[in-house]
């Protein structure tokens, strides 16, 4: 009986661990997301509708596009799609991207991060 | 017998010496709100120039001075410094202000003048007997925070609301006196 129970608690925290693999990477995060609907979609930004006005979302190779706890490409993005972006923004008000989530994304703020 | 007369001699001077410390520190006590004298921050930071390996001295940054490495250098600054340097570098926080010695004003020519490789090296291995620790990090991160540290004299009003986003530090314009006992002299 015991054994089943060290079994279940080992499949149990290896569930956990690749959860915390496949979610959002946390160490991305600094501050809160800026949220908004994708108002039109380009080769290397969008321009997301948010509550303040209309800003500038631009990616690269280390953007992180996710959907949920899944990693999806940047096609899977289209017009209309309610997004959260955590990245750097730049003195102009662009956002370059480090991670696209679609949806509410999980709680993730800056004090889950620290990367030092 | 000239010999242990010079040895009497240089032992009586020690032991007085020894002896007008101990009356001075008992007397005074310590109090690390006070500013270290300049002749002790002279000789600290001479000492701190003098321990730092010629090489990476003399190493400019590698990190090409990007709106974006500048503005993720910015970003990690927020987390992780601006908590004792203040988000715009001049060290008037709750925390900085009351360390000994204070957190510097990095704006001003104390830490402006030195070079990338040694702004690098205090970031990844602290100073000993400061507030200031050993951050270690990848090297791609403590050379962007260096290029920050440059851009701290002419950071735009936008940034620290950005950073402010961040750590909820407030914009630290830089007139908050945490210390009035302190004259800050740089």
């Amino acid at each position: 009986m015991s054994i089943r129970k060290y079994a279940v608690a080992a499949l149990l925290a290896l569930a956990g661990s690749v959860s915390m693999l496949t979610a959002h990477d946390a160490a991305k995060h600094k501050g809160t997301p800026t949220q908004g609907q994708i108002a039109s979609v380009a080769v290397d930004s969008f321009q997301v509708k948010t509550a303040t006005g209309t800003v500038k979302v631009s990616f690269n190779k280390d953007t992180k596009f996710e959907h949920g706890d899944d990693v999806v490409d940047k096609t899977h993005f289209t017009k209309g799609a309610k997004i959260s972006v955590f990245g750097t923004k730049l003195p102009s008000g662009e956002i370059v991207a480090k991670e696209i989530l679609m949806g509410n994304p999980k709680a993730a703020t800056a004090k889950d991060e620290h990367k030092h | 017998m000239r010999l242990s007369k010079t040895i009497i001699v240089i032992a009586v001077i020690f032991i007085v010496c020894f002896a007008g410390i101990a009356l001075f520190v008992r007397g005074h006590g310590f109090s690390a709100r006070e500013e270290p004298s300049s002749a002790e921050t002279y000789v600290a930071r001479k000492l701190r120039s003098f321990a730092i390996p010629a090489d990476i001295r003399q190493a400019s940054n590698p990190v090409e001075p990007t709106e974006l490495a500048i503005a993720e250098g910015r970003d990690h600054f927020a987390d992780h410094c601006a908590v004792c340097h203040a988000n715009n570098g001049s060290g008037q926080t709750e925390m900085g202000g009351n360390l000994y010695p204070p957190a510097p004003d990095m704006r001003t020519p104390v830490t402006q003048n030195l070079s990338d490789g040694e702004l690098f090296y205090i970031i990844r291995n602290g100073v000993p007997f400061t507030g200031m620790p050993g951050w270690g990090g990848e090297d791609s991160e403590n050379w962007k925070l260096v290029l920050f540290i440059r851009h701290l004299p002419k950071i735009l009003p936008v940034e620290l609301e950005f950073m402010d986003e961040i750590n909820h530090l407030g914009t630290g314009q830089g007139t908050t006196k945490t210390n009035p006992e302190r004259e800050r002299k740089e």
